[in-house]
């Protein structure tokens, strides 16, 4: 077995034994589930409820998910015994995504079956977006996770970072300034190009935004790891 | 099997002056002070020796461990583990030594300790024979009969550094690094690693280099002594050289530190 699976089956252990973690990957699709079920209000869009907390979703648990870990691991001395044992960054750093990746698209997943989008193209259009979104967050939390040496300094930066991508979209829908300024956010774009799903809308602006936004992670991402390493040694 | 020659390291490190205005004046511009951790450190190390690496806190005991386990580069010098350099064959390398930080854990917390164990055995890829063996001689030698089934973190502090050494051994290192490995541990816990320390030495053959500030841990087990202080060897030999007639091996250790104004 190679190192990369290795890591990933650890961690997957690891995940369901976290309840804190593994409960922000449960809530989003259950409230979605229930606030689609129990509230009907007149001329509210279709899927208004899914879009919603699947934005919040994307903003919120990847994030957390992939900080927490790679915080955790470091302070308890565990990433540096993995690094000794000749797992590699990148290694730990694939098989630690895949994991997070994989338990992210189970609640998307969720969500699609919920969304009540027609048709496969629709729903794949809809899993994609959730994967893009995904791995940006993932992205942010390594580096909240690469950034910080213990879990609480991880929670104390990723809090306010995931809240504004996760609260950015729908403050938006309450305020003119706050959507200028959130146009720039990556979930901010996810929510609208949600909304445009199956209405053949120009999407160009929306997904340049999104390649930025990862542009920016990734390289703020190389920068930390160019100074400092995963900080497991 | 080892040889540091020449070696030095020194870090750099963040400085500032109390109070909120320094505090805030820190975020924008930092000062740094160069630190010397090891300046000229030589010594070489055969196989199957039980070495005492002491020195007082901060002499730079961990940063030598560091360097020789390949965690850390050395700014100079030249450093040969079993032929290899250890921070540039890291590969090779870690599987050939096994290293315990007594202060820090190894060993994944929320699973079952056999949980790491197999975890373990994947990462070093240890053949499936090799690591039963293994295991059923460290679980028979340190009595883990009853602990592989517990979480880390339910375990006391003597059951998790029984724990921790089983791991660092499962891939049967030729070398192992104890960095204070009885820290903390009660009567019945330090007489059990210790007399296992031992026994890993006379059945195997185990280098074993071990840095701990509990002289009873030296005089139970290093033939050999190297002193560091302010990241200098100052003196290489074994208990006898620095002990006189009867007297108490912390005092006699105090005196020797005294003596060098470390």
């Amino acid at each position: 077995m190679n190192n990369i699976a290795i890591i990933f089956q650890k961690q997957i252990k690891d995940i369901l034994k976290n309840k804190t973690v593994l409960i922000e990957f449960i809530i989003f699709p259950l409230m979605a589930f229930i606030m689609t079920k129990t509230v009907q209000i007149q001329d509210m869009p279709a899927g208004f409820f899914v879009k919603l907390f699947a934005v919040m979703y994307i903003g919120m648990a990847p994030l957390t998910g992939m900080s927490a870990i790679i915080a955790e691991e470091k302070e308890k001395n565990t990433l540096r015994v993995l690094l000794m044992a000749d797992v590699t960054p990148a290694q730990y750093l694939t098989g630690t995504g895949g994991c997070v990746f994989l338990i992210s698209m189970a609640g998307a997943g969720a969500f699609c079956a919920i969304s009540g989008y027609s048709g496969p193209g629709e729903k794949a259009l809809f899993l994609l977006l959730m994967a893009i979104g995904s791995l940006v967050s993932m992205l942010i939390g390594a580096v909240i996770g690469a950034g910080c040496k213990s879990q609480m300094s991880a929670t104390s930066v990723a809090v306010p970072v995931m809240m504004t991508f996760s609260f950015l979209p729908m403050l938006s829908m309450f305020n003119e300034t706050i959507k200028k300024a959130a146009e720039f956010a990556y979930s901010r774009q996810i929510m609208v190009l949600m909304d445009g799903l199956g209405k053949g809308q120009d999407n160009t602006g929306s997904v340049i935004i999104i390649v930025l936004n990862m542009m920016l992670f990734g390289g703020l991402f190389g920068v930390l790891y160019k100074k400092g390493g995963l900080g497991g040694n | 099997m080892i040889m540091m020659e020449h070696v030095c390291k020194s870090y750099r490190i963040a400085k500032r002056n109390a109070g909120f205005r320094e505090a805030c004046k820190s975020l924008f511009f930092r000062e740094y002070e160069v630190a010397t951790a090891l300046s000229d450190v030589s010594f070489t190390i055969g196989d199957g020796e039980m070495v005492g690496y002491i020195g007082p806190n901060g002499a730079g005991k961990s940063s030598t461990i560091k360097i020789l386990s390949g965690i850390l580069t050395p700014d100079s010098g030249r450093v040969l583990v079993d032929g290899r350099i250890p921070y540039r064959d890291r590969i090779e390398h870690v599987r050939q030594i096994g290293v315990v930080f007594g202060q820090r854990s190894q060993l994944w917390w929320d699973v079952p300790v056999i949980d790491s164990f197999e975890l373990l055995k994947d990462i070093y890829s240890i053949p499936k024979s090799g690591y039963r063996q293994n295991l059923e001689e460290l679980t028979q030698l340190l009595n883990l009969e009853e602990l592989l089934r517990t979480p880390a973190r339910q375990l006391s502090l003597g059951q998790r550094m029984r724990c921790e050494i089983a791991a660092s051994l499962l891939h049967g290192p030729k070398l192992l690094f104890l960095d204070e490995p009885t820290i903390g541990l009660d009567a019945v816990s330090k007489l059990a690693v210790r007399d296992f320390i031992l026994k890993l030495n006379k059945l195997h053959g185990v280098t074993v280099i071990l840095t701990t500030h509990d002289m009873q841990d030296i005089e139970a087990l290093a033939s050999r002594i190297i002193l560091i202080g302010k990241g200098r060897i100052l003196m290489d030999g074994n208990l006898s050289d620095i002990k006189k007639g009867n007297a108490d091996i912390d005092e006699t250790v105090a005196e020797l530190y005294r003596s060098y104004n470390i």
